[in-house]
């Protein structure tokens, strides 16, 4: 497929295959391909017939991934990568990706932090059951339940 | 020692060095991955199976596949891009394979980011329309376009995708581009003056 010369026959079935965008055609004949076009008004004309189809695929839009997949992917690596390298921030900021750089994001995290840190701290009234606690209770809901 | 130092130089691979590194255990090259490639692979999943649900489950199936397969990597053999998508592609056509077994359309919301209708009913006509038109392309010839058009590939790599020779994908994306300019422009030839 390699060419110093371009045939328009052979620009043609380029432009039947590949379309009208040169950035599409093999790497080996583009510039073959684009001499030809500069000086053959026929060449010009196979290229114009193939804009409107050209047209029509750029017209649909790719599908983006959401965020979410994002962190699910990432949730599926394995696990001997997921600890002992780096730090939390870069954990935190793997997971979060584009969203986790964006300078705005960044106070905002920690302030949820500290807000998290404070409420726990003063919504705790020394009332907190222990485990064993729980699994009481647990059992007493139970046997509560047949009544 | 010196090659090992530039496996991309060796393989014209680029995605060698962070298959290496997920290999070593470094969870900042997985996200690496990941960023590098997941847009690309929901795009052709999104392009195939026509909602945003089936796309995005393939994507992550094809992830979990992924982790499985890096540490394992070896230079020499495919390009990882190539066999990303080639893995893409195989999950998506038994996806649309037993779709069609139990007689399932693709369901749910639409697979692109199309044009919502306040921004131009027309528009959104058209992007359903060529839609329509590509799901109507034999499998082989919806490949190949997707690969060239949509995915950008150049055609060694969509034809090693396929598993076929630069010749065959040329045949196949001619028969597929003219069979859409049949169903496109010469079924609905004002098609073009809506975009």
């Amino acid at each position: 497929m390699m060419s110093e010369t371009m045939t328009l026959e052979r620009l043609r079935a380029l432009i039947a295959a590949y379309g009208g965008k040169p950035s599409n055609w093999p790497a080996a004949e583009r510039a073959a391909a684009e001499a030809l076009l500069a000086r053959s008004p026929e060449a010009r004309a196979a290229l114009a017939e193939a804009e409107p189809l050209d047209t029509l695929l750029d017209a649909v839009p790719a599908l983006a991934p959401s965020p979410a997949l994002r962190a699910a992917v990432l949730a599926g690596m394995p696990r001997s990568n997921r600890s002992g390298r780096g730090t939390w921030w870069q954990g935190m900021r793997d997971l979060l990706g584009e969203f986790g750089t964006l300078p705005a994001v960044r106070p905002l995290l920690f302030a949820s932090l500290l807000l998290g840190l404070f409420a726990g701290y003063f919504s705790d009234d020394g009332s907190t059951e222990s485990n064993t606690d729980l699994i009481q209770l647990a059992v007493y809901d139970d046997a509560y339940s047949e009544y | 020692m010196a090659d090992r130092q530039r496996p991309e130089a060796e393989t014209g691979d680029p995605d060698l060095e962070i298959l290496r590194r997920i290999g070593a255990g470094d969870g900042a090259a997985c996200a690496l991955l990941v960023d590098r490639h997941l847009r690309r692979i929901t795009a052709l999943a999104g392009h195939m199976l026509g909602n945003r649900a089936d796309a995005e489950d393939v994507a992550q199936e094809v992830f979990l596949r992924v982790w499985k397969q890096a540490p394992a990597w070896r230079s020499g053999e495919a390009k990882f891009s190539t066999w990303l998508h080639r893995v893409t592609i195989n999950l998506c056509t038994d996806r649309l394979r037993r779709r069609r077994e139990t007689g399932l359309e693709a369901a749910g919301d639409p697979a692109s980011d199309a044009p919502l209708p306040d921004a131009g009913l027309q528009e959104a006509a058209v992007v359903a329309r060529v839609q329509a038109a590509l799901a109507q392309l034999p499998d082989r010839q919806r490949e190949a376009i997707l690969l060239c058009h949509f995915q950008e590939l150049g055609n060694i790599e969509a034809a090693a995708v396929l598993d076929l020779s630069v010749e065959a994908l040329e045949s196949l994306l001619a028969r597929g581009r003219r069979r859409l300019r049949q169903l496109l422009l010469e079924e609905v030839p004002d098609l073009t003056g809506s975009t």
